[in-house]
């Protein structure tokens, strides 16, 4: 692990920068994602047709600064001169693939929390509907599931169900009966809606990727 | 088992002259190659410096497991023009998959075994390899590559067939041994390795050639006008990367070109590479939560997740018409009409694509005319003909 201060500096002013420049200009219609708009680009008012749907959430607090955070060691909020002449092992955490190099997508804060996996039906952590509308009735995807019974004999056959949505058979059968009922859609959609992330989840690692790009360290894993 | 080898290739020699003959059920067609002496090279490319940035080389998803290799892909290419893969002998990977349209298909729902459609428009396979997650389809249902290829295979509106049949089909065939045994050492035909031959081949589908890339090697930086680009094709850009004017109208990069929101200091975009974006996103295709295809949320029953869908690389994206996961848009024109004046209020939509800031309802584009057919011959600069072109992404079948 080499770490060189020169570039490591350049590194961070690069990740402090953008959050201190003065005059940046607001953040985009909907810009929640807690990127940094170029500086030196003109202000843009949102100028778009509104339609209907909620207000947008108020904008994300600036993002943590990670390599700060790093050296921080007693979290005092600030660094001490003990504190700095460990900065070369304290800043080794953050090379996460542990290739002894730490890149700028090792240090980019991460992003705010997005809607995820283990969200709740009802609609975000305030309470309030989910964005651009209703809230939405687990039982009205129940419902939409089982319209793809298509003979209306009250379950949904492997022929029914598109090729695409096997796993809910295999995951959802639990009588094995090689149907789905009602009721065990209804389960399905309780475990695996509510605690998407823990159990099974989106397709690997969920959707609304947080965090850095993609949610996670490229599919280097052996198969 | 040396004898049982012999065996097979003189059953399957005397059988070679009619193309169909059956290895069980499936039926096998005479194989006549036409490959090169020296294999084809699928792994040392001349990319551009935007291509060589760490950054986006560090998105490869190639396995450790499996690192393409010139032979590897050889074989993978074969085994994806193979019509032998599907049930009736019909249907190849490239049937759905077709060159000429960076590798997708023309066809809203391609066709598949004994005519049978899905409901889903046939993804383009292309730079594939930079996808970070290494997720594939539509609802990024598969885990890697190596699991997604032979999926198909299985598929009852696609081959229709099953992988231990495809293997047993392939080692009758004795044009099959030597190429086994070049990617992998010996002749052992089994579908592990049919599976890492054919994401070779597709990890090696890499475009980086199109006008626009000749455009940025020169200029250097993707928000400065390219000298290679006409008027409307710059202004389009411009358009594209939300740098036409003060309310930033398109900025479809904000989506589409990955990490492009992320400047460096210098004020530099982080990647110009790759037109994907970094996670599933709703695009306001539809005002309803719930539809025939919901996307993530058909596997995972979350209401959070009914609507997101994977997003192709827009490169090529003038080949690969119909657009979107449902083929709904049969031209260029559509898909900025949609987002010009048709972007519905899905309760997933993405906030790019809301008013925001205290204000309500959807964000739409509404370019004017000349701004929208601008954006369209910006799209036009990512089409690569020479991968369309390249002998060594063809049929090698005779
Ligand atoms: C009958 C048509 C058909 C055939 C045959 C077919 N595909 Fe596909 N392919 C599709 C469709 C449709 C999708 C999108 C499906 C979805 O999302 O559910 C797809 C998606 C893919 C993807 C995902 C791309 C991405 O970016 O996520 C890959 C890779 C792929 N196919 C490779 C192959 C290979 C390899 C074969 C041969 C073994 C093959 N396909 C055969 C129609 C086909
Ligand atoms: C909110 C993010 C977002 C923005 C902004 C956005 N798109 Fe998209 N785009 C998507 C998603 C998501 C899809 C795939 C949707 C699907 O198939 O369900 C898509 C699909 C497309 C496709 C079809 C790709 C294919 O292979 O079928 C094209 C072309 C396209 N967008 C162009 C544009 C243009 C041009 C703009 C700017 C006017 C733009 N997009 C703005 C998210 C976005």
């Amino acid at each position: 692990m080499q770490v060189r201060l020169a570039g490591l500096l350049g590194v961070m002013a690069m990740t402090w920068l953008p959050a201190q420049e003065p005059g940046q200009r607001p953040p985009r219609p909907g810009a929640e994602r807690g990127e940094q708009d170029p500086a030196g680009r003109p202000p843009r008012p949102g100028d778009f047709g509104p339609e209907d749907g909620p207000p947008p959430p108020p904008p994300p607090p600036p993002p943590p600064n990670l390599i700060f955070l790093a050296l921080d060691l007693d979290k005092a909020g600030e660094i001490s001169s003990k504190e700095l002449a460990k900065a070369a092992t304290s800043l080794a955490k953050l090379d996460k693939n542990k290739d002894g190099i730490i890149t700028e997508d090792e240090v980019r804060p991460p992003r705010p929390p997005r809607r995820g996996p283990g969200d709740d039906f009802e609609g975000p952590p305030g309470g309030g509907p989910p964005r651009g509308g209703r809230a939405t009735d687990p039982k009205a995807l129940v419902d939409s599931v089982m319209k793809m019974d298509k003979n209306n004999d009250g379950k949904i056959s492997s022929a029914e169900l598109p090729e695409r949505m096997t796993r809910m058979m295999t995951e959802g059968d639990t009588n094995k009966d090689g149907y789905l009922e009602r009721s065990e859609v209804e389960a399905l959609s309780k475990r695996q809606g509510t605690q998407g992330r823990r159990r099974t989840g989106p397709p690997g690692g969920g959707p609304p990727g947080g965090g850095p790009p993609g949610g996670g360290p490229p599919g280097r894993q052996d198969n | 088992m040396k004898t049982r080898r012999n065996l097979l290739a003189m059953v399957a020699f005397l059988c070679g002259t009619s193309p169909f003959v059956s290895a069980g059920d499936s039926p096998t067609i005479s194989t006549k190659l036409d490959l090169p002496e020296t294999p084809f090279n699928y792994t040392k490319f001349d990319l551009p410096d935007h291509f060589q940035a760490r950054f986006v080389q560090r998105l490869d998803n190639t396995p450790r497991s499996n690192p393409t290799t010139n032979e590897g892909a050889t074989l993978g290419r074969v085994l994806f023009y193979d019509r032998r893969f599907s049930k009736d002998g019909t249907v190849s990977c490239a049937s759905c998959h077709s060159q000429k349209h960076a590798f997708s298909d023309p066809d809203r729902f391609s066709k598949g075994v004994g005519g049978k459609r899905g409901d889903r428009n046939a993804m383009p396979l292309v730079n594939v390899k930079f996808v970070e997650n290494g997720k594939f389809f539509w609802d990024e249902r598969a885990t890697t590559l190596e699991t997604q290829v032979l999926m198909p295979i299985e598929d009852r509106n696609e081959m229709a067939h099953k992988v231990d049949l495809v293997v047993e089909t392939l080692r009758l065939d004795p044009a099959y041994a030597p190429l086994f045994r070049q990617a992998f050492g010996d002749e052992d035909i089994t579908a592990e390795r049919v599976a890492k031959a054919l994401a070779q081949f597709v990890r090696s589908i890499v475009s980086y050639q199109s006008k626009f890339d000749e455009g940025l090697a020169q200029a250097g930086e993707i928000r400065d006008d390219f000298a290679n680009f006409t008027e409307a094709e710059n202004l389009g850009k411009k358009i594209f990367l939300g740098d036409h004017d003060r309310t930033s109208r398109g900025n479809c990069a904000t989506c589409h070109l990955r990490n492009y929101a992320f400047f460096r200091n210098d004020n530099k975009a982080v990647q110009s590479a790759l037109f994907i974006p970094d996670r599933l996103l709703n695009n306001g295709l539809d005002q309803e939560l719930a539809t025939t295809d919901n996307g993530v949320g058909d596997l995972t029953l979350n209401a959070r997740h009914y609507g997101l869908f994977k997003t192709p690389d827009l490169r090529n994206v003038e080949l690969t018409a119909p657009y979107m996961h449902d083929g709904r848009f049969q031209t260029l024109e559509e898909v900025v009409d949609h987002y010009n004046t048709g972007v519905k209020l899905h309760p997933n939509l993405d906030p790019q694509l809301r008013a925001g800031r205290g204000r309500p309802g959807v964000r739409l584009m509404r370019l004017e005319p000349h701004e929208s057919a601008a954006l369209v011959a910006f799209l036009k600069t990512l089409t690569d003909h020479k991968l369309s072109n390249d002998p060594k992404y063809s049929d090698p079948f005779r």
